[in-house]
């Protein structure tokens, strides 16, 4: 399965195609569909406007998409090497739909109104209820058991944030159960940013700091253990890492599956199937894979904008679907 | 079964009988309205003692005229729930053509009378309505007098209103970003106080939700952003505080335009009309 592409060349790559969705990503939206139009609004000197649309709409939500698809890819990346199994990933496994819980909760009480870090440290609790509830329910079991504990958490918490929504006195409450089972970046604001990046940034710091520790884990955790690695130190740090960047991620953009688990997929054949290799490709392009959706919501845009997480789902249960063909016939082998 | 279906046509025949018989006697003394919209005409209507109940909607403040909420208050409530307005024992039920529609079904297979109203999109659709309304509960005579009284306001408002060419131009941004332009209540309301919406300037028919970006390059004279849904929160209401609108509202003059002026089409959405008119006459 390996692939003649080295690893510098992956990544650089990655960054070139990362920089150019960027840059589209600040060219395209509905009040000016492409990029003369933009210069255009420049050169009436409507430059005001124009620096406005880009700095205060464009500018967050591209800044969020980048970071947000960047935890997602890396959590997805070290959740698979840390549990070895395939299909983990943030939304598969539940983290995403606590921390979806805890930040409804933060803002439809009005707690986030008093208190705005509430909402991110809220959202975060979420996922750690959900990393510890995994921990008891599939810390020593197989694929199928994880992969069940999340169902049935994903569930559960999907059906308290929809009672959650449904209880809220205001009116308009009910109808965002779409933002929060489908996630959107769509007029989020700097502010979104200032609340929701320390946290991710944080997230990823604990989870590259076990990169090396993931690497003697492909050997099995008797072999780890013997080179030096403290095992609970580095569940801990995955497992809180993916708790924070995941919950920071969610609280600002909704539930975007799919990401973390598809992209460590494309890309693990390219990087000789290390782990800590993994981790910084599937970053990336967990990064451009979102930041393309993103501007894909807005170039297909039909009255309303699609959800983040629809073009996500519509890539990634294919996806999924072929991983379990796979694991069929690798069964019947 | 032909036995049955025999009696079934029977208990019709009582029931057509019973109904043709309490159409001579008189009135409806027990109507029941499950529309937030038939709530507030009916009181204009009829006395308190003749309403069995209202939607628990008119309760809330924020959709109901200060006018109104007083005698409201006083009234049973349902949730357009089919069993709850049985009990409550109605001989005439008010719905809207969109809410509550299982109940209708039910209590009409019940051989309750049950009256649509189609929701008011314009002042015409609100005379229609509140004289078909005042003929179903006998009231024809104060339906005429309501409508005769609005008309004058509305011709007042509208000489002191100008040419439409004329008229400044008044965002009033909905929660999403919704804006309400041509063909629409909103836009006869705030015409008779004097402005343009920025929907009608932007080509909008009806209502639409306007992308951010595409509201940052108008230019309107007046703006409104006010929610009376921000405690508690949601996304939607919270989105009316995004840093770009708030900075293009700082630049401008703003109004508060309670959203109850255009949720239903009464006399007293014209209040809404005079807000815009003072606002106006202040601006100049």
């Amino acid at each position: 399965m390996a692939r003649t592409v080295s690893y510098p060349l992956l990544v650089s790559g990655l960054v070139v195609a990362l920089c150019a969705a960027l840059a589209g990503s600040m060219m395209v939206g509905p009040a000016a569909a492409g990029t003369f139009e933009l210069f255009n609004l420049f050169a009436r000197g409507d430059g005001d406007v124009a620096w406005m649309i880009v700095r205060e709409i464009r500018l967050p939500r591209t800044i969020l998409a980048a970071m947000i698809g960047f935890t997602l890819g890396l959590t997805g990346a070290a959740l698979q090497g840390f549990l070895r199994n395939p299909l983990a990933d943030p939304g598969v496994v539940g983290v995403s739909s606590t921390s979806a819980l805890g930040a409804v909760l933060a803002i439809y009480t009005g707690l986030s109104a008093m208190f705005a870090l509430a909402l991110p440290v809220m959202a975060i609790a979420g996922g750690l209820v959900c990393v510890v509830l995994l921990q008891w329910l599939a810390g020593r079991g197989g694929v199928l058991t994880l992969v069940l504990a999340g169902v049935a958490i994903s569930s559960l918490a999907g059906a308290l944030t929809s009672l959650a929504l449904n209880l809220s006195p205001n009116p308009f409450a009910a109808v965002e159960i779409i933002f929060w089972l489908l996630g959107s970046v769509t007029d989020r604001s700097m502010d979104h940013v200032a609340l929701a990046a320390p946290f991710m940034v944080f997230g990823w710091a604990l989870i590259a700091w076990s990169a090396r520790s993931l690497d003697a884990l492909t050997l099995g955790e008797d072999s780890a253990a013997s080179l030096g690695v403290n095992l609970a130190r580095v569940r801990w740090m995955i497992v809180l890492g993916a708790a924070v960047g995941v919950g920071a991620a969610t609280a600002v953009a909704g539930v975007i599956g799919f990401v973390g688990l598809v992209v460590p997929h494309i890309l693990r054949p390219y990087v000789g199937h290390r782990p800590s290799r993994l981790l910084l490709a599937s970053g990336l392009g967990g990064a451009l894979l979102l930041v393309a959706a993103d501007i894909f919501v807005r170039l297909v845009m039909v009255g309303a904008e699609l959800r983040l997480g629809v073009v996500t789902a519509l890539i990634g249960a294919p996806f999924f679907l072929s991983l379990v063909l796979r694991a069929r016939a690798e069964l019947e082998a | 079964m032909a036995a049955r279906r025999l009696s079934l046509g029977g208990l019709c025949a009582v029931l057509a009988a019973a109904a043709s018989a309490w159409a001579d006697e008189g009135k409806p003394q027990r109507i029941a309205s499950l529309n937030l919209c038939t709530d507030q005409m009916l009181m204009m209507l009829v006395e308190p003692e003749r309403i069995a109940s209202i939607s628990f909607l008119s309760l809330q403040n924020e959709r109901t005229p200060p006018e109104l909420r007083d005698t409201a208050a006083a009234l049973s409530v349902n949730h357009g729930l089919a069993e709850e307005v049985l009990l409550q024992e109605p001989d005439l039920v008010l719905a809207g053509t969109y809410a509550a529609r299982p109940a209708v079904g039910l209590l009409r297979r019940l051989g309750v009378q049950v009256e649509d109203f189609a929701p008011e999109m314009s002042f015409d659709d609100m005379r229609a309505n509140l004289l078909r309304m005042g003929d179903l509960v006998g009231e024809r005579a104060k339906a005429e007098a309501i409508i005769a009284r609005f008309d004058a306001d509305m011709a007042a408002l509208q000489a002191q209103a100008g040419e439409k060419d004329d008229m400044p131009v008044f965002a009033d941004i909905e929660v999403n970003n919704w804006l309400a332009g041509a063909g629409t209540l909103s836009e006869e309301i705030v015409n008779a106080g004097g402005y343009r919406t920025l929907a009608e300037t932007l080509g909008v028919v009806g209502h639409q939700n306007v992308p951010l970006e595409v509201l940052m390059t108008t230019d309107p004279d007046l703006m409104a952003l006010e929610t009376p849904w921000s405690d508690p929160p949601s996304l939607a209401t919270n989105g009316l505080a995004h840093p770009a609108l708030q900075r293009m509202a700082a630049a401008r003059d703003v109004i508060d335009m309670p959203e109850r002026f255009t949720i239903c089409a009464t006399p007293y959405s014209l209040e809404g009309a005079r807000l815009l008119a003072a606002q106006r006459a202040g601006g100049e």
